[in-house]
Parts: structure tokens; C-alpha cells; sequence
């Protein structure tokens, strides 16, 4: 337990795009941004672009795009659109605290 | 920007995709309203199959996006690109197509959008090609198509290199046209190789200068190697002839006979030689280039060049001692071909070769001076080394021997005190001219001391030619009358002979060699000495059987042997073999393999083989007139009888004195006879045949061994070598090989005869392997014809 405790939380992201789009291409630089400056060495993130894989996209209850997707820690969440508002989605990730 | 956020729990998951669902379907016919909703960052939404539906800004501006970035890849290549349907219709071109058209002053209709490219190379000189290539691919059957191909301005040479590819995977979509300018890549291959051909020629041209002491020789060579190996297309050296003042062509190669005599008559010409380019060059004693000959006002021949297909040339003076002596003249068939590199070097090319003139030049006098005896004009001590250094090289390289002749006139001093310098002057004259004559080449004649002349023979292959060379000439100088002061004199030498190689491996050895065997010659008294002891005693001995030899047929010193040839079978005579004898009144008979040889090499063997026929024949009517058991004789035939043309005339003219001649003469030749021509041999042979004279094959086995030709001979009897006669007792091998003759002679219908049986043995083992007759001491050796007569021709009507 006590290995656990000091051991980094690792933060695992699959992020649902639409090919080269605009709005896909912004999500995808957002992310690896704010991966880079709050979770260094602490995340993995999976880019899935639904025109290639859609069936991954309704398994995961992905209608539009981009979506991102946290898969850990739990609990589970997702947020629409290109992650450009860094402040509010760090508060949907729950990393408000490390922001400041 | 949107958040929700209901965790993935499986419970609520379901009611959430259905309220979602019912959401997106209303939302799918209005996509303005969600892109109103999701503030513009949504790209696309799923639907239920998860198919992605593109909202409608998203899609416009990917699709700008798309073909921004296309178009801005396209336009960032140098080359010049086209797409192309499927007809061949550009559909669309980058920047650089367009550019080149227009800087090309292409006409719009003939590149732009919609036009029909393969049209466009159809109707392009060499477009073919082209056009092929690309139907070939826009039909599939190639899976891309690349030629490269010059496409010259008015102002500039280009090269490009076009490349075809399928527009997608399935190339009846169209395809992608590429033009890509690889003119400098081109020119500078081009010019490594212009280059490269300067430098070989350069590099031959230099060997050449250092080989050749000829002034025309080096202007030839240097012209031939300009073509040949420089790929020019022409060379010219010309030379300024001091008296007129004007250029005169000495030596051209590749150069077509009409436009060597227009730049003749040009430069001839008093009005336009002063302005050729050639002239300028020796002028200015520059050098002069035009690498557009065509479109040059500056050259002169324009119309002359474009007929020969000149496109540059470059005119270089020839600079002795600070004066233009000529010039060298290259014509090359490619525009632009004399750039700054070649001309350096083209220069250096012709400094060489004036230093070399002016070399050859100065050489030329000395040569003349250092060379040549001025009393006779014949060549001196130090050239004739030189040219017997030449000529001993190329025997050695043929294989040829040469005889050296050192000649001492007799008693020279004493003629000179007598009759005073001037006599002794005149008389060296004339013996320098008697023996120019007697050589019939002056250049192996030499004067080397003072009363010394030296002269060259060659060889073809033994040293008897130099014997009866070296007889001929002292015979005929001691019989030549040289005139002096209206007085006849007689003149004697003394010669020392050297042979090469076998008296000296080069010219200095040689001469040292023939120098004292002259001096030996001189003190012990002999009229010529060979430097070969063993030499000058085989040539005395030798010498002296040939007189004898050439005497002995005059003298009737040659008789026949006979020496029978008997049925195995039933023991009879069948046939004689007639063998010549020399019967030397000094000596008594002289073994053959002393005196046949000579006659062979002589070419006496032709008179003596003819006296044996005609003494063979006459033995033989005698026999039959006598009625005594007429054998046929075997006469032998040398192989210079057969080769000699009028040799089957001659039989027929030798049988034709009595009807029975015929059937008393056999023709025995060896196997070498017939394979020098064997269709001459054949030709003869079945001649003399016809005539009923039979042919026998002497020496079988010893000779090509060719059974296999053997079917082709019009021949009549065999005769086993001797050797094999021996061997067949001696070893089972030899036996078998006898049997082997015998079958295969009689498969033939050939009659055989051993020859040299000498013993009981022999002549049982042939009886057994059925040959048909023998020949040998076991029977009788050779004997006169007297006793020929007595012992076996008696016989039958003896008993």
C-alpha cells in the first residue's frame, strides 16, 4: 500500500477525432499541451480517429467529435470539443489544484 | 465548448445513448443548429452505425484545407507538373507548368486546362515516344514511364527528364506528367565526357611526340588521333609557308574532300585569308573559338560548316620561338564544345606540338650531319646502329634471323697511295653504289670506317640463306669492273659475319661480333669467317656439297637403288621402290641422309627428283623391253615437286613417251606433302592417277597420323612407317595399332605395305594380320640395278 501511495497516478486519455479537421487537429494539440505542462511522465493518450475505427466510437458512446475521453483515474469522464478552455477542462480532470 | 459528464456506468449508459440518439437524429437534419451548439468546435457526429457525418463548415474548410496544401506542394517543385484524365485532358497543372509555357511563349490553348497533352506530343518533334509512354500507362500496361530528352531553346541548351505515373492505384483515373530540368546534371555529364576526350587525346598525342621523328608523321598521327580517339570530326594542321606568306593545310583527318578544298582555296584566296579565323589565330597567336559555327558571323565558313555538320570549332596557333608557325584546327560536331578547361588544355595540346616541330626540326639537320657519310652518302656508323637496333627488333619479334655483313676492301691503302685520295674517293663512291644496287635498299647499306662498309641481310628461317647470300655477293663484287681513271680494276673484300640472334642479342653485340670475325678473317687469310666457329666449318662443308651437288647431276654422279617389295602371301615381287644414291668419286656412295636433306633445301631435289623419274622410267621399259618380270617402281616425290604448278604437265609429258609407262610408275608422297593444300594435292593427285599411275602414301603414321583423311586421298597402297613395324613385335600396343592400319587401309580397299621388315617375326606377325606386302632388309636391302636384274627380275623366267 505504501508503494502504492507514493507511486504517480497515472492519467490514461483516448481522444475520438474526425480525420484532419480543424477542430480534431486544435483537440489533439491541446491535449498533448496540457499533458506535457500538468502530467509529465503520467499519462498515455490514444488518438482514435472515427472514420477509420467508428465502431470504437459507439462502444465507447462517442457521438461527436473531438471527445475526449479520461479512462483513469476513475471515476470515467469525457469532454466535447477542442480543449482550448485550459482552466475549465483542468477542472473537469480534476487537476484545478496542480493549475495554480 | 460543452462538458457532460454522466460516468460510464453501464446503468444509466443506455438511457443516455437512447436520449442521445433521439437527439442526434433531429440534430442530423440540422446541422446548422449543432454547429450553433457545440459553439463551432464540433467536427463531426456519429450516427448509429458509428458512420462519422462531417458537419458542413468542418467539411468546407477540410476540403480547403486539402487542396491548399495540394496545390502549395505542387506549386513549391521545380518541376513542372500536369494532372492528366484518363483521355489524356490536363485537368491540372502547379506553377511551374505554367511558367515554363509562358516564359516558353507557349500559346495558352496549347498547355492549359482541358487541353489534350497526348495531342500536344503528338505534334511535338520526338513527342512520340512521349506519347506512347503515356498511353501505356494511362491504359495500365506500365505502372510508370520515365525519358529523358533535350528540348534546346533558341538561347539555350536544356535537357529534361519526364516521368509518367498513375494519378491513383487505378491508372484509367489518369495520371501525373512530370517535367524535371536536368540540364546541369546533363551538361556536366557532358562536359566530364568533352573533357575526358581532350585528355585522351592530350595523353595519346604526347606518347606520340616522344615516339615520332617525322614532321609529317607527327602532323598525321596527331590529326588521326584528334578523330579517333578525341571524337572530333574533323582535325586540321596547317603551316605557314615562309615564301607566300600564307597558310597551307599539311594534314587532316575525318575531314570530307570538298570542305578540305574550300578551306584550301580560302586560305589561298588573296582578299579572304587574311580574315579567316585561322589567320587570326597566327595573328594574334591566340587562340580562336566558335562554339556556335552555325550562327557565327565571326566564321566565315558558315554555309561549308553547316553542310559538314561543324557545330564548334576552335582554331589554336602553333607557336615556335615566338612565332606562330601554323595552326592545329578542331572541328566538333556539338555546339558549345570549347570551354575554358578544354582550351587549357587543347593549348597545352598545341604547345607540344610545336616544341616537337621545332624538335624534328632541329633534329633534322643534325640528324643529316651526325648521320650520313658525306663521301657516299650511305648512312654512317651510329645510324646504321640505330637501324640494325630497329631491325634486330623486329626479327626478334617475327622470329626471323638476320646476317650482318662487315666488308673490308683488300689492299684499300695501297690503291689510295698509288693512285692518289681522289681515285680512292671515287672508287668508295662506286662500291658504296655497286652495293646500294646489289642490296636494292640503300638503308642497309652503311659506310663505317674508311675503307669499312656494312651491310643487313635477312633471314627467313636457317643460316644457309645467309651463306648463299653472302657467295653471290663476293662473287659478284670480285667480277664487278670498277672504272677509275679509265682503267678497270678488280675489287676483293674480306667479310666478317654475324648472325642474329645467335651471334649477338642486340645491334652493339652483333656489330663487336661481325667486327672480329672480320679481323680473325683478315689475319688468318680467309675470304669470309663467320663469329661462329662450328658456323664457319659447317658453311665451308656445307658449301662445298652443295657445288658438289649442283655438279653431280651434270656429272651423272646420281644413281637409283632398288629395293623389292614382296607378296606375303605367295612371296613374289610385286614392285621395286627406287632410292637415290650419290656416288662421290671422292668419297664413294654418300649415305641419303647426308646429301637429301641439301637437295631438299636447295631446291635441287626438284632436277634430282626428275632425273630418278625418267631414269626409273627408262630402267622399267628396259626390263619389259628385255622381257624380264617388269616390276612397278615406286619413285619418290618430293613436297616441292608436288607444290610446283607444272609438276602434273610434267608426268603427262614424262608418260606420254611409251603407252606403257603408266603402269610402270608409282608416286610415293608423304602425309605432310598432301596437308599443306590438300584440295591442290587431291587436284593433282587424281590427275596423275588418271593418267594410270598409281599413288602410295610413304611414311604412314609418321606424319598428321589423320585417319580420317585418309577416305578422301586418291590413293592406291599405304606403307606403314618402319617404326611401327618394330613396335608391333615389341609391345601388344603396337601390334594393335598395325591391325588397326591394315583393317581400316583395306576397308579402303587400299593395298598395304610394311616397310623395314627386317625380321622372320615381323614378317609372320604382318602375314597374320593379312597386310599385303612388305619391304626390308629381311627380304633384300636396296640393291643396283644390275643386281636387281639378276637376282629377282631373272627369277620367274630364270626357273
Amino acid at each position: 500500500m505504501t508503494l502504492a501511495m507514493n507511486e504517480p497516478v497515472q492519467y490514461q486519455f483516448r481522444l475520438f477525432v474526425a480525420g484532419d479537421t480543424t477542430n480534431s487537429a486544435q483537440a489533439i494539440a491541446n491535449l498533448r499541451a496540457l499533458c506535457r505542462a500538468h502530467l509529465p511522465d503520467r499519462h498515455t493518450i490514444e488518438i482514435v480517429d472515427v472514420f477509420h475505427e467508428p465502431a470504437r466510437a459507439l462502444a465507447d458512446g462517442v457521438f461527436m467529435t473531438p471527445t475526449l475521453v479520461k479512462l483513469g483515474p476513475l471515476p470515467g469522464q469525457r469532454i466535447v470539443g477542442t480543449l482550448s478552455q485550459l482552466h475549465a477542462v483542468l477542472q473537469a480532470l480534476g487537476l484545478g489544484g496542480i493549475a495554480e | 465548448m460543452s462538458i457532460y459528464k454522466p460516468e460510464l456506468s453501464s446503468t444509466d449508459k443506455a438511457s443516455t445513448d437512447k436520449e442521445v440518439a433521439a437527439l442526434i437524429a433531429t440534430l442530423h437534419e440540422t446541422g446548422r443548429r449543432l454547429e450553433e451548439l457545440t459553439g463551432g468546435e464540433v467536427d463531426a457526429v456519429l450516427g448509429r452505425d458509428g458512420a462519422p457525418f462531417v458537419l458542413r463548415h468542418a467539411q468546407a474548410e477540410l476540403r480547403r484545407h486539402e487542396a491548399a496544401r495540394q496545390a502549395a506542394i505542387l506549386n513549391a517543385l521545380p518541376a513542372h507538373i500536369a494532372l492528366i484524365d484518363n483521355q489524356g485532358a490536363i485537368v491540372s497543372f502547379n506553377r511551374a507548368w505554367q511558367g515554363f509555357a509562358e516564359t516558353n511563349g507557349l500559346p495558352a490553348p496549347s498547355y492549359g486546362i482541358g487541353i489534350n497533352y497526348l495531342d500536344t506530343c503528338d505534334k511535338a518533334c520526338g513527342g512520340d515516344e512521349a506519347a506512347e509512354g503515356i498511353r501505356s500507362v494511362l491504359a495500365g500496361n506500365l505502372s510508370s514511364f520515365a525519358m529523358e530528352y533535350p528540348c534546346h531553346s533558341p538561347t539555350q541548351q536544356r535537357w529534361f527528364l519526364m516521368t509518367v505515373t498513375p494519378s491513383s492505384h487505378d491508372a484509367k483515373t489518369g495520371a501525373v506528367i512530370m517535367h524535371l530540368n536536368i540540364t546541369d546534371r546533363t551538361q556536366a555529364e557532358l562536359g566530364i565526357k568533352r573533357l575526358n576526350r581532350v585528355y585522351a587525346v592530350l595523353s595519346e598525342i604526347n606518347a606520340l611526340i616522344v615516339r615520332v621523328h617525322d614532321r609529317d608523321e607527327l602532323f598525321r598521327e596527331a590529326c588521326r588521333i584528334a578523330v579517333e580517339t578525341g571524337g572530333f570530326l574533323m582535325a586540321m594542321i596547317g603551316i605557314v609557308d615562309r615564301a607566300t606568306n600564307k597558310l597551307v593545310p599539311v594534314a587532316s583527318a575525318g575531314k570530307d574532300e570538298q570542305f578540305l578544298t574550300a578551306i584550301s582555296n580560302l586560305l589561298s584566296s588573296d582578299e579572304k585569308a587574311s580574315t579567316t579565323m585561322a589567320a587570326k589565330a597566327i595573328r594574334n597567336k591566340a587562340a580562336i573559338i566558335s562554339n556556335d559555327s552555325e550562327g557565327d558571323p565571326g566564321a566565315l565558313f558558315r554555309e561549308n560548316h553547316t553542310r559538314a555538320r561543324v557545330r564548334s570549332l576552335a582554331v589554336l596557333p602553333l607557336i615556335v620561338s615566338g612565332e606562330a608557325v601554323g595552326i592545329l584546327a578542331l572541328y566538333a560536331r556539338e555546339k558549345d564544345f570549347f570551354h575554358d578547361e578544354e582550351m587549357k588544355l587543347l593549348t597545352g595540346l598545341a604547345d607540344d606540338i610545336a616544341l616537337a616541330i621545332n624538335h624534328i626540326d632541329r633534329q633534322e639537320r643534325l640528324d643529316y650531319l651526325g648521320s650520313y657519310d658525306p663521301l657516299t652518302g650511305l648512312a654512317n656508323h651510329r645510324l646504321f646502329l640505330e637501324r640494325l637496333a630497329l631491325l634486330t627488333r623486329g626479327a626478334a619479334d617475327n622470329g626471323h634471323r638476320l646476317a650482318l655483313f662487315l666488308i673490308d676492301l683488300e689492299r684499300f691503302k695501297n690503291f689510295n697511295d698509288s693512285l692518289g685520295q681522289p681515285a680512292g674517293d671515287a672508287l668508295l663512291q662506286q662500291v658504296a653504289q655497286w652495293l646500294t644496287q646489289h642490296l636494292d635498299d640503300v638503308n642497309r647499306v652503311a659506310r663505317v670506317g674508311a675503307d669499312h662498309f656494312a651491310v643487313v641481310l635477312p633471314e627467313e628461317s636457317h643460316a644457309g640463306d645467309a651463306v648463299g647470300q653472302l657467295e653471290a655477293m663476293v662473287e659478284a663484287l670480285l667480277l664487278h669492273p670498277f672504272r677509275l681513271k679509265g682503267d678497270v680494276y678488280r675489287i676483293a673484300a674480306k667479310f666478317g659475319v654475324a648472325i642474329f640472334p645467335d651471334d649477338g642479342p642486340d645491334a652493339t653485340i652483333l656489330f663487336k661480333n661481325a667486327e672480329a670475325a672480320l679481323k680473325k678473317a683478315k689475319v688468318e687469310g680467309h675470304r669470309h669467317l663467320f663469329y661462329t666457329q662450328k658456323m664457319t666449318e659447317n658453311v665451308a662443308q656445307r658449301l662445298s656439297l652443295e657445288n658438289q651437288l649442283r655438279q653431280a647431276l651434270g656429272k651423272d654422279e646420281f644413281v637409283l637403288h632398288y629395293q623389292p617389295k614382296v607378296n606375303l602371301a605367295s612371296g613374289e615381287i610385286t614392285a621395286v621402290e627406287a632410292l637415290i644414291r650419290w656416288n662421290d668419286p671422292r668419297s664413294g656412295l654418300v649415305p641419303p641422309g647426308l646429301f637429301i636433306p641439301i637437295l631438299e633445301e636447295t631446291g635441287l631435289i626438284y632436277d634430282v627428283g626428275l632425273w630418278a623419274l625418267h631414269q626409273a622410267l627408262r630402267d622399267y621399259l628396259r626390263w619389259r623391253a628385255a622381257g624380264l618380270h617388269a616390276v612397278r617402281i615406286a619413285v619418290n616425290v618430293s613436297p616441292l615437286q608436288m607444290r610446283h604448278p607444272g609438276f602434273v604437265a610434267l608426268i603427262k609429258q614424262i608418260v606420254a613417251s611409251d603407252a606403257r609407262a603408266a603402269q610402270g610408275l608409282e608416286l610415293e608422297i608423304t602425309e605432310g606433302t598432301i596437308m599443306g593444300d590438300m584440295k591442290q594435292a587431291i587436284a593433282s593427285l587424281q590427275a596423275i592417277r588418271a593418267l594410270g599411275i598409281r599413288i602410295a602414301i610413304d611414311d604412314f603414321g609418321t606424319g598428321f597420323s589423320s585417319l580420317g583423311y585418309l577416305s578422301k586421298l586418291p590413293i592406291d597402297t599405304l606403307k606403314i612407317d618402319r617404326m611401327f613395324v618394330i613396335d608391333m613385335a615389341t609391345d601388344e600396343q603396337g601390334l594393335s595399332l598395325v591391325s588397326t592400319i591394315i583393317n581400316l587401309a583395306h576397308s579402303l580397299h587400299l593395298k598395304v605395305v610394311a616397310e623395314g621388315v627386317e625380321t622372320e617375326e615381323q614378317s609372320h606377325l604382318l602375314r597374320l594380320l593379312k597386310c599385303d606386302e612388305m619391304q626390308g632388309y629381311l627380304f633384300s636391302k636396296p640393291v643396283p640395278v644390275d643386281v636387281l636384274e639378276q637376282q629377282f627380275l631373272y627369277k620367274r623366267s630364270g626357273k
